[in-house]
C-alpha cells in the first residue's frame, strides 16, 4: 500500500498539471505564460498540461494586478484546488501591484489574498524563468508531500543585504 | 419546446483565456442575449497622471496593453508632443513605425493562432506561435525586451538600429513572410475553416458605423478606415493601404488580419531599407498645458487619446479609449442569434483585449 | 492638436447628436474632465469615415483631420441625458463616466448603477474626491451628488 500512494506523489510529480488564472494583468505575463506551451518552449514535452479546471491542478499560476472584483474569484479558484497545491506568482504586478500600485483598484500582489509559494518577477518575466519558477514550485510540492526538503529562498543579485537579515530572522522563525 | 437558460461564461474560463465575463441567455442552443461584465482587469491607471510626471507616465500607458504597448506610448507620445509644439525627428518617426509594425505581425500571429484554436485547429495554434517566436527575437534583440517595448519618450525614441542588426532583421522578416506564406492555404482556404468562420457573426456596413466598431472589425465589413491613413509618425512617407474585405462576417475578419500581417512585413521592410539619419530625440521646451486629442491604429483598431495639461509636471486627466471598448457593442449585436458552440469563435474574432478595455 | 469643440448644452445635444448620426458619424467616444467639485465638462468625440483619397489631400494640412466635436458642461447634480437612443455605442462609456465621476445618466438601456467597473468596497467615484477646496471652518459642506464619498 506504501508502495502505491508512493508512486501515485511520484507520479503526480512528474506531470504536474497547471491551472493558469489572469487576474488583471496587462496580458504580457499572459502570452509569455502560453508561449511556455508552444513549440518553441513546449512544457508539455516535461508532462505538464494546461487545464481549465481548477479541481484537477497541482499548480495555480497567477499573473496581473488583483483588484477588488477579482480577488474573490482568485480566492475561489484557490480553495477548489486538491491539495497539496503550490501557487507561482509571476510578473511584477501580481507580486506588489507593480507600476499600478497607486492607484485607487489595486491591491499589493496576490500574497494579500492567498498564501504564494513562488515569487517569479520581471515585467514580464521570460518563459525561462516561468519555467524555472514552475519548476521551484514542484519542488515545494515535494515538501508539502513530506518528500523532500523545502527549497532554499533564492535572492535576487544585489540582495545580499536582505539575505543576511533573512537568514538571521530565519532561524528563529523556521 | 424551449427553454430560457442563462450560462455565465468567465472569468476564468477553459475557451477564454482572458478575464471577460458575459451572461448568455439562451433557448435551447440559441443564444438570445448577451450582458458583459466588466471590471476584473480594472486598474484604474488613468488616475495615475496626477501622481506620476508626464515623462514617466509612459512607463504606465506601456502596461495599458501587454500585446501593443509601443503603439500606446506612441500615442501618448504625439499627444503630449502637439501639446508642446515639438515633432519627432525623422529618424524616430520611421523608428516607431518599425516597431509599432512588430508589435502589429506579433499580436496578429498571436490572435490567429488562438482563433484557429478557438474552432479546434491546434496545429495550426502551434503552427502561428512558432513564427512569432522570430518577432519576440527581434524585438529583444533590437528592443530589449520580448513583450513590452520601452521605446518611445515623449519627443522622440531612445533606441537606434544599427545596420547589422537591419540585415539581420530583414532576414528574419523573410523567415516570417515565408511561413505566413506556408500556412495561407491551411488558414484561408481550408474546408473545415470556412464551415466554422464563413457567415457567423455577420456585421453589415451600416450596422458596423452605428455600432462605433473599429480595426478589422470595422474594415471586415467594408469600411476603408485605418488611422494609419493619416500618416501619424512616419506613415505618409510609406507606401500603406488598407486592408479591406467586404462580408462582414468573421472570415472576412481573420482575412483581414491574416492579409494585414503580410502588408506589416512590407512596411517593416520599407522603413528598414528608407531609414534616414538625424538624432533620435528633441529637447522638451516645458510643460505640457491645454488639451489634446490622439488616435492611433492598434492591432484591434483605432487607439484613441485625449490629454489634459496644466503647466505643471503632471497631466490633469488623461483619457484612453481603446479598440476593444468600441468593439463590444457590436459583439454584443452579433452574439444574439448564433449558436452556443460558435461563441467562443464570435467573442474571438473582434479579438479582445480586456486588459486594454478597462485600463 | 488642440482641437476646436462646438458647445452645446443638455437641451440641444440629442438633436446635434442625431443630426451626426444621420451623416453617418461614427461615435469614437467621450472624454470627461472635472473642472471643479461641481462642474465637469464632457467632450463627444466623432469620426467622419473618409475615403482614402479624402484624407490624402488633408492629412499634410490637418494631420488627424475626421474629427468633430462636441463640449458639453453639466453640474454635477443634474441628470445628463443618455445618447446611448442613438449611438447604442455610447451605453459602456456613459457607464464607466457614472463609475468614476459620480453623475447620473438618464435613460440608458443597461444601467449597471455605477458598478461596471468597481465592487462595493471601493470608496466611489475616485476621479471626483480628487480635487480638494479649501474651506472656511465651521461652513458646512454641500451636498455630495448620489456617488460621491460617502
Amino acid at each position: 500500500m506504501r508502495f502505491v500512494e508512493n508512486m501515485i506523489k511520484k507520479s503526480r510529480l512528474m506531470s504536474p498539471w497547471i491551472i493558469h488564472f489572469d487576474c488583471g494583468s496587462c496580458n504580457g505575463c499572459d502570452i509569455e505564460v502560453l508561449a511556455c506551451l508552444t513549440p518553441l518552449y513546449d512544457v508539455e514535452r516535461f508532462g505538464v498540461v494546461n487545464t481549465g479546471n481548477p479541481k484537477h491542478a497541482d499548480v495555480l499560476l497567477v499573473t496581473g494586478t488583483v483588484n477588488h472584483r477579482n480577488r474573490h474569484v482568485l480566492r475561489q479558484l484557490y480553495d477548489q484546488m486538491p491539495g497539496p497545491k503550490a501557487v507561482v506568482s509571476i510578473g511584477a504586478c501580481n507580486l506588489s501591484g507593480g507600476v499600478f500600485k497607486d492607484s485607487y483598484n489595486v491591491l499589493n500582489g496576490a500574497q494579500t489574498v492567498i498564501p504564494v509559494d513562488v515569487f517569479v518577477p520581471g515585467c514580464p518575466p521570460k518563459p525561462e524563468a516561468i519555467i524555472d519558477g514552475v519548476v521551484t514550485a514542484l519542488n515545494v510540492l515535494k515538501a508539502k508531500m513530506g518528500m523532500g526538503p523545502a527549497p532554499e529562498p533564492a535572492l535576487m543579485p544585489g540582495d545580499a543585504d536582505v539575505a543576511k537579515t533573512a537568514a538571521a530572522a530565519g532561524e528563529s522563525s523556521a | 419546446m424551449s427553454r430560457t437558460t442563462v450560462i455565465p461564461f468567465g472569468p476564468q474560463h477553459p475557451v477564454l483565456p482572458e478575464p471577460l465575463h458575459i451572461k448568455f441567455v439562451v433557448e435551447d442552443e440559441n443564444v438570445v442575449q448577451a450582458v458583459p461584465q466588466l471590471g476584473f482587469v480594472h486598474r484604474g491607471l488613468e488616475s495615475l497622471v496626477r501622481t506620476k510626471d508626464f515623462n514617466r507616465m509612459v512607463v504606465v500607458v506601456e502596461r495599458i496593453c501587454g500585446i501593443c504597448s509601443c503603439i500606446h506610448a506612441n500615442c501618448y507620445c504625439n499627444a503630449i508632443e502637439d501639446m508642446l509644439g515639438v515633432t519627432a525627428p525623422p529618424r524616430a518617426q520611421f523608428l516607431r513605425v518599425i516597431w509599432s509594425e512588430l508589435h502589429r505581425i506579433h499580436s496578429h500571429l498571436l490572435w490567429l493562432g488562438l482563433f484557429a484554436d478557438a474552432f479546434g485547429f491546434e496545429s495550426v495554434f502551434h503552427q502561428f506561435w512558432r513564427i512569432r517566436e522570430h518577432v519576440m527575437d527581434i524585438c529583444e534583440a533590437t528592443a530589449g525586451n520580448r513583450v513590452i517595448l520601452s521605446i518611445n519618450v515623449v519627443g522622440g525614441v531612445r533606441r537606434d538600429l544599427v545596420p547589422d542588426q537591419i540585415r539581420w532583421m530583414l532576414a528574419q522578416l523573410n523567415e516570417i513572410e515565408k511561413g505566413m506564406h506556408e500556412l495561407t492555404k491551411t488558414m484561408l482556404n481550408d474546408y473545415t475553416v470556412q464551415e466554422r468562420t464563413r457567415d457567423i457573426g455577420v456585421l453589415t456596413k451600416d450596422d458596423a458605423c452605428l455600432l462605433g466598431a473599429v480595426g478589422p472589425t470595422l474594415r471586415g465589413s467594408g469600411w476603408e478606415c485605418d488611422e494609419r491613413m493619416h500618416g501619424y509618425a512616419a506613415y505618409k512617407d510609406l507606401n500603406f493601404v488598407p486592408v479591406v474585405e467586404q462580408d462582414g462576417d468573421c472570415y472576412a475578419r481573420s482575412k483581414v488580419r491574416f492579409y494585414e500581417t503580410l502588408h506589416s512585413i512590407a512596411l517593416v521592410r520599407e522603413a528598414l531599407n528608407r531609414l534616414p539619419e538625424s538624432e533620435l530625440a528633441v529637447k522638451l521646451p516645458g510643460n505640457p498645458d491645454g488639451e489634446s486629442v490622439f488616435r492611433v491604429e492598434q492591432p484591434r483598431g483605432e487607439l484613441f487619446y485625449y490629454v489634459r495639461g496644466n503647466g505643471t509636471k503632471m497631466l490633469e486627466r488623461m483619457r484612453v479609449r481603446t479598440p476593444t471598448f468600441a468593439n463590444i457593442p457590436p459583439l454584443l449585436h452579433m452574439l444574439p442569434g448564433c449558436k452556443l458552440p460558435d461563441v467562443p469563435v464570435i467573442v474571438l474574432s473582434i479579438d479582445p483585449c480586456i486588459s486594454c478595455t478597462e485600463r | 492638436m488642440f482641437f476646436e469643440a462646438k458647445s452645446v448644452t443638455p437641451e440641444t445635444l440629442l438633436d446635434e447628436v442625431r443630426r451626426l448620426a444621420e451623416a453617418k458619424y461614427r461615435f469614437v467616444t467621450m472624454s470627461q474632465t472635472a473642472l471643479d467639485e461641481r462642474a465637469l465638462r464632457l467632450y463627444y468625440h466623432f469620426d467622419e469615415n473618409l475615403t482614402l483619397t479624402d484624407l490624402r489631400r488633408a492629412c499634410d494640412l490637418f494631420p488627424q483631420s475626421g474629427m468633430t466635436h462636441l463640449c458639453m458642461e453639466v453640474d454635477k447634480d443634474q441628470l445628463i441625458p443618455s445618447i446611448s437612443s442613438v449611438y447604442f455605442c455610447a451605453l459602456l462609456i456613459e457607464n464607466e463616466t457614472q463609475d468614476q465621476f459620480g453623475v447620473r445618466f438618464d435613460g440608458l438601456p443597461l444601467d449597471y448603477q455605477g458598478a461596471l467597473y468597481l465592487e462595493g468596497e471601493v470608496a466611489r467615484g475616485p476621479y471626483f474626491t480628487m480635487t480638494t477646496v479649501k474651506r472656511a471652518s465651521g461652513e458646512a459642506p454641500p451636498k455630495g451628488p448620489q456617488g460621491g464619498q460617502q
